[in-house]
């Protein structure tokens, strides 16, 4: 006798879209004490950016990041069984038959150690001048070379990721918290809770996030830890419609069910009905969107501070470094060339993950 | 008809009124007003407070803000605080630069991307659409200011080749017709080239996947069995199915694809509407700021006019007007 609340078909393995919700959510929680102590990074660099990225918000962020990778990385090698007694191929020919995909993850794994280990395998402080010389040129000891005020771009480079990536992990997580918890409710209730949310999504949707962004942050322009907030919550805020959009349509579907009206039949309450039985259904193509949604959000933080209103000057970003060699492309041509590459691996190789997941 | 006509332009108003006021809330939530903005600090406080007065700072916020609507409401965006000029004329200056570079580059974007993408669908698993592919995701990559910094590295640092900024050389003036001409081209290839690749690979993948989406359909499986020629049912039978979503989403992300020069007119000094929005936000030159805002509003109303326009005009689906 199958239970009422059996959906059908073979299971599939829960934990790695419960693992990815998690990695995606728990940089949420971890950033709000940690951003608060941005002050202190911002005025005294070097000691204090170790101890702002180092226990609280970065500890949490990158085991977060790392457990992503992880994740992408099994379900590719392993993706969910036909039936509970055929095993599938061996994960190493699953891998050998997915290039694009082993690419990708390559390139997402490399950046994302580098960036986690900065602290370990940044030869100077990023924020320090004067370590290596004036617009020294790539050399041996001094890798990716310098900037004015002789700061060692290498260093900048992994620190950089941290800000980057980090940003972009926080920014994510908040669409996809708002575009799920909207989307099921439009989906649950209807009515004119749904034409509500609906309408608001297609607003957002309509204008264009870099705009709003620059609105919002050239305008109100804040300094310090509050500004990096903003960029998170603008980003986030400006992410979570095409989610909602996906979460609206399969819990909308899914509402009348024999699932979902066996377990109210039982009395089970709606946000577990949602949370354990609705949700899981769609986790897969909204963690695949939030996946590009991660490279595109890392792109728009790069334009904005780039513009000069997303991260602030001495705070090494990717966008950021960009912008300092902008000056100098003519006769130091390394300092806006190599954050420029690792911003468009990122991309790429979250495209290609993203890509992989989306087929199987 | 009538009445999606009067739903639009409601959704227009509301739109313009919330584009209005989230622009005057945030004016008001920054730091200090205007008038410190712009006045040097050792000026005695008087000068501050005549400038307050002149630009009737010294009201309360609910009456500026109505004033503000009323002036809207009869036309009048008023005069940039910085350049001292009607803010109309401002944008009939930059809105040229941006329709000659944004414009053109949308339309090559679309006319180069859709082939591209038909041609990607109909060689899909290829290992030559493969490679096409990974080379069109990597200018999809690539952040447009860093893709406009390389290219004027390369081509008009170390090769000198081309001009790296501007709409014309500073000798244009004296230049004959046909040499002037030949100025401005050489200098609209480097933010061309920056903003078309990006959007040709933008193009090109969704309609591959819209295409790809509908070889997939049955009608498309009867098609072949009945022995029609693979160009055919290409071309007359699964490439109108597809080209309804991609002109939806063109129309959808008009304003998205014309603001992405607000970087690239910011790295070529290109003397355009997203320069000049940029400028006037860093500024705080809130007339100018509006005009702008107001100006990227009405693009979204004309997009989402356009693609639903021709998306119910290819694609009968679509008719109903419900695109979620």
């Amino acid at each position: 006798m199958v239970s009422p609340l059996h959906h059908g078909g073979p299971r599939r393995p829960g934990w790695p879209e419960g693992a990815i919700a998690l990695a995606l959510l728990l940089p949420v929680t971890a950033a709000v004490p940690g951003l608060l102590r941005l002050p202190a990074m911002l005025t005294t660099p070097a000691t204090a950016l170790s101890s702002w990225l180092g226990p609280g918000l970065a500890g949490l962020t990158w085991l977060a990041a790392v457990a992503l990778v992880v994740v992408a990385a099994w379900r590719i090698a392993k993706p969910p069984a036909e039936s509970p007694n055929d095993r599938g191929p061996s994960p190493w020919a699953q891998l050998r038959a997915k290039p694009r995909a082993v690419v990708g993850l390559c390139l997402v794994t490399l950046l994302v150690l580098c960036s986690a280990l900065a602290p370990l395998l940044a030869p100077f402080d990023p924020l320090a001048p004067g370590t290596v010389p004036s617009l020294a040129p790539p050399s041996p000891g001094c890798w990716l070379g310098g900037d004015l005020h002789g700061r060692d771009l290498l260093s900048r480079l992994l620190w950089g990721g941290r800000v980057s990536m980090g940003l972009g992990l926080l920014s994510v997580g908040m669409s996809v918290g708002i575009g799920c918890s909207l989307g099921a409710l439009a989906g649950w209730y209807g009515g004119l809770l749904e034409r509500l949310i609906t309408g608001t999504a297609d607003l957002f949707l309509a204008l264009p996030r870099l705009v709003l962004a620059l609105a919002v942050l050239g305008l109100l322009r804040l300094s310090g830890p509050a500004s990096l907030m903003a960029v998170v919550v603008v980003l986030g805020a400006t992410g979570w419609m095409t989610m909602a959009r996906m979460v609206r349509a399969s819990v909308r579907s899914l509402a009348d069910g024999p699932v979902a009206r066996s377990a109210r039949a039982l009395g089970l309450p709606t946000w577990r009905i949602l949370r354990v039985h609705l949700l899981p259904e769609v986790l897969s193509p909204v963690l695949v969107h939030a996946t590009l949604n991660l490279g595109r959000v890392v792109l728009i933080e790069a334009s904005l501070s780039f513009l000069g209103l997303g991260v602030p000057q001495p705070t090494p970003s990717w966008g950021a470094t960009i912008a300092l060699g902008r000056e100098w492309l003519h006769s130091a041509w390394w300092i806006s060339t190599f954050p420029g590459l690792a911003l468009v691996g990122l991309v790429i190789g979250l495209e290609l993950l993203a890509e992989a997941a989306s087929e199987d | 008809m009538g009445r999606s006509l009067l739903r639009r332009a409601g959704y227009a108003l509301l739109l313009m009124w919330l584009v209005v006021s989230l622009t005057f809330v945030l004016l008001e939530l920054a730091p200090g007003d205007a008038s410190l903005h712009f006045l040097d600090p050792d000026l005695p406080a008087g000068h501050a407070d005549l400038l307050r007065e002149q630009w009737g700072l010294n009201q309360p916020a609910h009456l500026r803000y109505l004033l503000l609507l009323r002036n809207l409401g009869s036309g009048q965006l008023g005069d940039s605080l910085v350049h001292a000029r009607p803010v109309v004329d401002l944008l009939g200056e930059a809105l040229p630069a941006t329709l000659g570079l944004s414009g053109l580059a949308l339309l090559l974007g679309f006319g180069l991307g859709i082939p591209l993408g038909v041609w990607q669908a109909a060689r899909a698993g290829t290992r030559r659409e493969g490679a096409v592919g990974l080379l069109l995701l990597t200018a999809f990559a690539m952040p447009e200011f860093w893709l406009g910094m390389l290219l004027v590295m390369g081509l008009s640092g170390g090769l000198a080749l081309l001009p790296s900024s501007g709409v014309s050389s500073w000798n244009h003036a004296t230049m004959g017709w046909a040499a002037g001409s030949l100025d401005h081209l050489q200098h609209l290839i480097l933010p061309m080239v920056t903003l078309l690749l990006p959007s040709v690979a933008w193009v090109a993948r969704h309609q591959r996947a819209a295409l790809l989406g509908v070889l997939d359909a049955d009608y498309i499986r009867t098609a072949r069995a009945m022995r029609l020629s693979p160009r055919r049912v290409l071309f007359r039978h699964a490439l109108p199915a597809a080209m309804a979503p991609v002109l939806t989403l063109a129309g959808v992300s008009l304003p998205a694809l014309i603001s992405g020069s607000v970087v690239v007119e910011s790295v070529f000094a290109w003397p355009g509407m997203g320069r000049l929005m940029v400028q006037a936000i860093l500024d705080r030159d809130s007339p100018v700021v509006l005009a702008c805002f107001l100006f990227y509003a009405a693009l979204v109303v004309l997009g989402s006019l356009l693609a639903d326009t021709a998306g119910a005009a290819l694609d009968p689906r679509l008719r109903q007007g419900d695109r979620w």
